[in-house]
């Protein structure tokens, strides 16, 4: 097939425009976690906004927390447990479940639930802002979106989302108990022996430090698209879907990264 | 108008990729003048509201205000500035998330160390002076259009700057809301507030302007009185009248 050189070019050019993009989307980006660091340790500080965010993106998200905590550990148990059978390894289901709850289930599943419930909220809620011209607004009236909007919610989710790994964590131990207990004979107090021995400090600080990281990908990310967010009730539709969909990827791979550098450094 | 002017432009400049919006604008508003800025859709005049409140920066040129630069201001050098120019967008952009009382007190929340009963003074004078006394506690859902761009005019002048700028205070009304519009800004007027008016209602610059400009082109082709616009000989003035349909007669 003969393609002309016209057409090459075309192609060509519109690589070249969408890396050009994409690098200056993370320019941008990198420049709102500047204003953002800025803005945390400056006055004025929006104390009761802070506190209302923690109220909607925390304490809002216990319910569904509950849920994802006990069934991911319940679940877990059962799958570990009837695959360990096999070999006679169902006493190790325990210290198994534990460990991979702390260090990896509970900070992944939490936040990419975190990133569908929160981070879709924070960007249709500033996107909606956007296309109706009340971050406008809000800077023509002297103020800044930064503290007013973006500053007051990543806070919330870096207060938030470690509690609600750590409650998913609970949760999902609680939940394998429950199915050692009734499917595999396993009594309450040797689940826990086994458990408390097998989990470290160590591996919980993992998991707490991963959610951290990942509050900051899923608030940053939200709060950006949702600033830059155009084109009216369309354009908030897009920034709610790209919200989910890049930081549910940015959580992924960065989860990979972080397992290594904790593996290499001793702390997983 | 004698003294000093309150806002100066001078040479701006802006473009959006390669649409050329501003080539070159130069223009003064004096203290308690009212400018109309009229011209077809897309000849940047909104956007030039937009530069002198610093939500867009100019490619080139300068704005003074009292004889200060302020296009080189960063956000929060600006913030004095917003104290002094208030902005009355089309559509009022009001928060949806608080009530019109919320809405009016935010900017005196946030500058000034008001009480509570001080706030609430304020917020009722200024909805008597745009004619919604008892709306406090609606949400912006719960009003109309005319009312929305009231309130956002209420929450625009709550602080007493000396200039507004108002994008299409008229626009998208019935008669009657813009009849109240109207009246508002002429209230305003005899306060001594000076204001930059866009607009495409022409009977509206005519009767509240001191002074009118229309842009075409990137270009000012127009800056007199509202007489030597109506009687203007120009043909692009008399097409331009013609086409906001307007006529003569």
């Amino acid at each position: 097939m003969r393609v002309s050189s016209a057409a090459i070019g075309d192609d060509n050019k519109k690589v070249i425009d969408k890396l050009f993009k994409i690098l200056f989307s993370v320019g941008e980006y990198g420049n709102l976690i500047k204003e953002i660091s800025v803005a945390t340790f400056s006055r004025p500080f929006y104390f009761n906004r802070l506190i209302d965010q923690i109220v909607s993106l925390g304490i809002g998200s216990i319910p569904i927390t509950i849920v994802i905590g006990i069934t991911m550990g319940a679940v877990m148990t059962m799958n570990f447990g009837h695959g360990l059978a096999k070999f006679g390894g169902i006493l190790y289901v325990p210290s198994v479940v534990a460990i991979s709850l702390v260090r990896e289930m509970a900070p992944i599943f939490t936040s990419l639930l975190v990133a569908g419930r929160i981070g879709s909220g924070i960007g249709a809620e500033i996107g909606s802002m956007s296309v109706t011209q009340q971050i406008d607004a809000i800077r023509a009236l002297g103020t800044s979106p930064i503290r007013v909007l973006v500053v007051p919610r990543v806070l919330a989710a870096f207060i938030s989302l470690p509690l609600l790994t750590l409650l998913a964590g609970v949760l999902g131990i609680i939940g394998g108990l429950f199915i050692c207990y009734y499917e595999f004979s396993i009594s309450p107090g040797f689940y826990f022996n086994k458990v408390i021995s097998a989990v470290q400090i160590i591996d919980l600080f993992s998991g707490i430090i991963k959610s951290f990281i990942f509050a900051g990908i899923i608030s940053t990310v939200a709060c950006y698209k949702g600033l830059k967010t155009k084109h009216g009730t369309r354009g908030v539709g897009k920034t709610t879907t790209r919200v989910v969909v890049i930081s549910s990827i940015v959580i992924l791979i960065s989860d990979f990264f972080l397992s290594k550098i904790f593996l290499l450094t001793g702390v997983n | 108008m004698s003294g000093q002017p309150l806002l100066k432009l001078t040479n701006i400049h802006k473009r959006f990729g390669q649409h050329v919006v501003h080539d070159g604008i130069s223009f003064e508003l004096n203290k308690g003048e009212t400018l109309a800025l009229l011209g077809k859709s897309g000849t940047g005049k909104s956007v030039l509201l937009r530069m002198i409140i610093g939500l867009e920066n100019p490619d080139e040129g300068e704005i003074f205000f009292q004889d200060k630069v302020i296009s080189t201001l960063d956000e929060c050098q600006y913030t004095q500035v917003r104290m002094d120019i208030a902005y009355a967008f089309q559509g009022g952009a009001l928060f949806d998330s608080l009530t019109v009382f919320e809405n009016l007190a935010y900017p005196l929340r946030e500058h000034t160390k008001m009480k509570f009963s001080e706030i609430s003074e304020k917020v009722n004078q200024v909805l008597t002076l745009v004619e919604l006394q008892g709306i406090q506690n609606l949400m912006p859902s719960d009003l109309s259009g005319g009312m929305k761009k009231r309130v956002g005019l209420a929450r625009a002048i709550i602080m007493n700057p000396q200039i507004i700028l108002y994008d299409e205070p008229t626009a998208g009304l019935d008669p009657q809301n813009r009849k109240n519009v109207l009246q508002i800004v002429k209230k305003l007027k005899l306060q001594g507030l000076a204001s930059i008016y866009v607009t495409h209602d022409i009977p509206a610059a005519i009767e509240l302007a001191d002074r009118i400009m229309v842009f075409n082109n990137g270009s000012v082709i127009f800056n007199d009185n509202s007489f030597n616009f109506i009687n203007s000989t120009s043909s692009i003035i008399n097409e331009f009248i013609e086409n906001e349909g307007y006529g003569h007669d």
